[in-house]
C-alpha cells in the first residue's frame, strides 16, 4: 500500500526534477564556461578582489576559510553554495513542509487521509519520495559538473565533486525533515515560507558567527554540518558531520511524526 | 446494528463552533441523510468521522473504534469517501489514479461494474475531465473496494440528471445489501428520495432527527388556501399554526392538531380554493432554518 503510495507522489512530483534539473544544468554549464574564458590577469584581478572583499561577503560564501581562486573555489562560490546548499536546501524545506501542509492547503489529502495508510506512513512515503527526487537532482549536478570540468575547465581532479555531491543529498534530507517539522508544528498558512527562510536564517547564523563569540549557535544549526567548502578544497571526509546529520534527520523524523499524528488536519 | 456513534461530539475552532453536542448514529443497512446549509457543520462531522480532526469534547466512534487512534487506519479500509472538495493530478489518466488507489485500498474487486453505472474515459488526463467526470471518478473510488460505510459529502455537485439518478439508486441498493451510508447534502429531494433517516443540523447543532418517514409525514399538514378576501395576519396567528405566510389572499402554513380553528378562519373569508397534504423535507428543513423553529 506505501509503496502505491511512493508511487503516486512521486508521479506527482516528478515536475520538479525536471525543474531543478535545468537550473543545475544551466547554472554549472555558465559557472564552467565563464571559468575556462578567465584569463589568467583576470583571475589575477579576481583573487586580488577576493581578498579585498569585505568580512561579510567571504564568511557568507567561504565561511571565512582564506582561499586561493581555483576552479574549486569558484565553482564553489558561483554554483554550489548558492544554488546547491541554499537554493535547493530551501527548496527541500519547502518542499518538506508541503508534504504536510498541501493537504490542507489545497484540500487536496483527504482521498489520501482515507485510504487505509496512517499518518506516519503517509509522512514517510512523502519523505522517501523527496529524498528520491533529492537524489536524482543531485546526479543531475554531479554529472553535469563532471562533463562540464572535462569538457570546459581541461579534467583535473574530480574526487571531490563525487564527495561534495554524495554528502550533500544527506544534508538536503536533514533540511526536508526540518519542513516536515514546521509543517507539522506551524499553521499551514505560512509553514512553507518559515521553513525555506529558516535554512537561509541558518546560513546567515553560520556564516555570521563564524570566529566570534556567539560561533556555539552555529552548532544549532543544519548547514553547520555541511562543510561544502572544507571537503572540496581540502578533500576531507566529515564523518561527524555526516552522522550529526542522520542524527538531526532521524530525531526530526521522530518529533514531526509524533506531532503529524495528533494534529488536526481540516482536508 | 451502530457502525458510526457519535455522543455529545463537540468541535471548536478556536472559538468558533464547528460542532457542539452533536450525537447520531449510522446503523447498518440504512442511509442517514445529513442535512444542513453551508457552514452549519456537515463537513466538520465528517472530518470527526474519518480521523482528520480530534473533538474538543465528547466523541465518535467507527466499528468501535476512535477514528483519531493510530488503529484506525485498519478501520479506513472498509470506509469509502468521497469529499465536498478534492482535486486530482491533472497530467495523470483516470486510469492511472484507480490504480494507484486500488493499491493503496487493498483492491477494486467492484471496478467493472462501477465503470458501467458512471462511464468514464479513462485514458484521458483527468484535466481534461468536466467537474462532473472528477466527481464520478471519485465516486469509483470510494466504492470500488466495496467499502461496508459510505461517507459522502456533497457527492451529486456536478453530475448531469442521469448521473444523480444512477448515485441515488445505487445508495439504496447499498443500504439494501446491508452497508451504511452517511450522506451530507443540503439537495433535500435527493435526501428525501433515499434516506431511511434524516438528522439536520443547524449551526454546529442537531436540531431534528429521527426517520424520514416519522418526519414528514407527521400529523403536521401543510395547508395552502385561496380566499375570497385578504386575510389578516394576526387571524392565523393561532395555537398549531407555523410558517405562516401570506400573499395577497393566499395563505399557506404548516398546521398540527387544532384543524377546525383553522378551518373555522379559513371558512371565515371565504375559500376559493384549498390543499392540504403532508409536508415535504423542504418545507421541515426551511422551518428550521429560516424562521428558527420546525414546520
Amino acid at each position: 500500500m506505501s509503496l502505491a503510495l511512493l508511487e503516486y507522489e512521486f508521479r506527482l512530483g516528478r515536475r520538479s526534477i525536471i525543474g531543478w534539473g535545468i537550473i543545475v544544468v544551466l547554472w554549472v554549464a555558465l559557472t564552467a564556461w565563464y571559468w575556462s574564458i578567465l584569463e589568467e590577469s583576470t583571475l589575477e584581478e579576481l583573487q586580488r578582489l577576493l581578498e579585498k572583499s569585505p568580512e561579510w561577503f567571504v564568511r557568507f560564501f567561504a565561511k571565512g576559510t582564506p582561499l586561493a581562486l581555483t576552479y574549486t573555489v569558484f565553482y564553489i562560490f558561483d554554483y554550489y553554495v548558492l544554488v546547491y546548499v541554499i537554493l535547493l536546501g530551501a527548496y527541500a524545506a519547502y518542499a518538506g513542509a508541503g508534504a504536510v501542509v498541501d493537504d490542507v492547503l489545497g484540500r487536496t489529502g483527504g482521498l489520501t487521509l482515507a485510504t487505509p495508510i496512517g499518518r506516519t506512513r503517509v509522512m514517510l512515503a512523502r519523505l522517501a519520495t523527496l529524498t528520491l527526487i533529492i537524489t536524482m537532482i543531485t546526479l543531475v549536478s554531479l554529472t553535469t559538473s563532471i562533463a562540464l570540468q572535462l569538457t570546459l575547465v581541461g579534467g583535473g581532479e574530480l574526487g571531490w565533486l563525487l564527495k561534495l555531491h554524495t554528502i550533500g543529498i544527506p544534508y538536503l534530507v536533514a533540511c526536508t525533515t526540518l519542513g516536515l517539522l514546521v509543517g507539522s508544528a506551524l499553521p499551514a498558512s505560512i509553514a512553507k515560507q518559515v521553513a525555506a527562510g529558516l535554512i537561509l536564517a541558518m546560513y546567515t547564523i553560520e556564516t555570521a558567527t563564524k570566529g566570534t563569540g556567539a560561533e556555539g549557535l552555529s552548532l544549532l544549526t543544519i548547514t553547520h554540518y555541511y562543510p561544502a567548502l572544507e571537503i572540496a578544497v581540502n578533500n576531507t571526509t566529515p564523518v561527524t558531520s555526516i552522522v550529526t546529520l542522520v542524527a538531526i534527520t532521524a530525531i526530526l523524523i521522530a518529533i514531526s511524526a509524533t506531532i503529524y499524528n495528533r494534529k488536526d488536519l481540516p482536508v | 446494528m451502530d457502525i458510526v456513534v457519535a455522543s455529545g461530539l463537540t468541535k471548536y475552532y478556536g472559538g468558533r463552533v464547528g460542532v457542539e453536542d452533536v450525537s447520531f448514529t449510522v446503523r447498518r443497512g440504512e442511509v442517514l441523510g445529513y442535512l444542513g446549509p453551508n457552514g452549519s457543520g456537515k463537513t466538520t462531522t465528517i472530518r470527526l468521522m474519518l480521523g482528520f480532526i480530534k473533538p474538543s469534547r465528547g466523541g465518535i466512534s467507527v466499528y468501535g473504534v476512535n477514528p483519531f487512534s493510530g488503529e484506525f487506519a485498519r478501520v479506513k479500509r472498509f470506509i469509502g469517501y468521497v469529499p465536498e472538495e478534492f482535486s486530482f493530478p491533472s497530467r495523470l489518466r483516470g486510469r492511472d489514479i484507480i490504480g494507484y488507489f486500488a493499491r493503496m485500498k487493498g483492491g477494486a474487486p467492484r471496478l467493472k461494474e462501477l465503470l458501467e453505472f458512471f462511464p468514464l474515459d479513462l485514458d484521458k488526463p483527468v484535466g481534461a475531465y468536466s467537474r462532473g467526470m472528477k466527481q464520478m471518478l471519485a465516486l469509483i473510488l470510494a466504492f470500488m473496494n466495496d467499502p461496508e460505510l459510505i461517507v459522502l459529502d456533497e457527492p451529486t455537485a456536478g453530475l448531469d440528471p442521469l448521473m444523480r439518478f444512477r448515485l441515488l439508486e445505487l445508495l439504496r441498493r447499498e443500504a439494501r445489501s446491508g452497508k451504511a451510508v452517511f450522506l451530507s447534502s443540503h439537495v433535500l429531494d435527493e435526501v428525501e428520495r433515499v434516506a431511511d433517516r434524516v438528522c439536520l443540523i443547524k449551526d454546529g447543532r442537531v436540531v431534528l432527527q429521527g426517520d424520514l418517514r416519522d418526519i414528514v409525514g407527521s400529523p403536521s399538514k401543510m395547508v395552502v388556501a385561496t380566499l375570497k378576501r385578504t386575510p389578516s395576519f394576526e387571524d392565523f396567528q393561532l395555537n398549531g399554526v407555523s410558517n405562516l405566510k401570506i400573499s395577497g389572499s393566499r395563505v399557506e402554513m404548516v398546521v398540527r392538531g387544532n384543524y377546525e380553528e383553522v378551518l373555522g378562519k379559513l371558512l371565515s373569508y371565504g375559500i376559493l380554493d384549498l390543499e392540504v397534504r403532508s409536508v415535504t423535507l423542504e418545507e421541515v428543513f426551511l422551518g428550521f432554518y429560516q424562521r428558527g423553529g420546525g414546520a
